[in-house]
């Protein structure tokens, strides 16, 4: 497909690559979105724990089920890499890393460092 | 029904995010600390009156950044006009109605 101008319009996406920024732009994104999701289930959770000692028996039980831990994992992800890339956006707002070499190695940071700690939070909890 | 201004959404969805993330790390740190062991240790951290007015303030800043975050999702993707209105309101509501229970939950500790 091409625009007027001849310009190539890729609409496929398999066929656009991303660079690096783009790539933690959209999972900043893909995250928050799965994080206001997560809102009304830890509300329902922290609601419980405090409700009564059953409750909060309940809720415990709740966050051991093994079933639920790869959920965990992703929520505990896209929590640190939602607020890894968040600072990164508030440092670029005050015009701090805004060239772009330091811009494609700042978000390589973001997704490595995000996977690293959210790793061991994994680690520690489970531990 | 959008909500907020440009100028208005960009500074509170700054502002939110600081004090979430300030927030965020200072709960898995007094939680980690404390550690507690049982039903009494964990009303006790949440009835204290400095932790109800922090995590009161939260609770409305959390929600406000999912709103302008979901908002700006919303508009970018969605285009027929009533099926935005639907998942507008339908979000409204699911914040809203997180905000009263969670409030209610904390500050009846």
């Amino acid at each position: 497909m091409q625009s007027s101008d001849g310009r190539p319009i890729y609409l496929n996406l398999m066929k656009i690559r991303l660079p690096m920024p783009g790539i933690i732009s959209i999972m900043h994104r893909g995250f928050g979105l799965i994080l206001s999701f997560s809102i009304p289930i830890f509300t329902y959770l922290f609601a419980l724990s405090l409700q009564s000692e059953a409750g909060f028996n309940q809720a415990l039980e709740y966050l051991d089920y093994n079933l639920f831990l790869p959920v965990y994992f992703v929520l505990i992800w896209g929590f640190i890499h939602h607020l890894f890339a968040g600072i990164r956006y508030l440092l670029i707002d005050i015009e701090i890393g805004v060239e772009r070499d330091v811009s494609y190695n700042s978000s390589y940071v973001v997704l490595v460092a995000a996977l690293l700690v959210t790793i061991i939070i994994s680690l520690v909890v489970m531990l | 029904m959008s909500g907020f201004s440009g100028m208005k959404a960009w500074l509170i969805q700054r502002f939110s995010g600081i004090y979430i993330a300030l927030i965020a790390v200072a709960l898995v740190v007094i939680i980690g600390s404390a550690k507690p062991a049982n039903y009494q240790q964990w009303t006790a951290l949440f009835s204290d009156p400095w932790m109800q007015t922090a995590l009161s303030i939260f609770i409305v800043t959390l929600l406000f950044h999912a709103w302008i975050g979901l908002r700006d999702i919303i508009l970018d993707y969605i285009h027929p006009i009533w099926i935005k209105m639907i998942i507008m309101t339908a979000v409204v509501l699911m914040l809203v109605a997180s905000g009263f229970w969670f409030l209610r939950a904390l500050l009846l500790v």
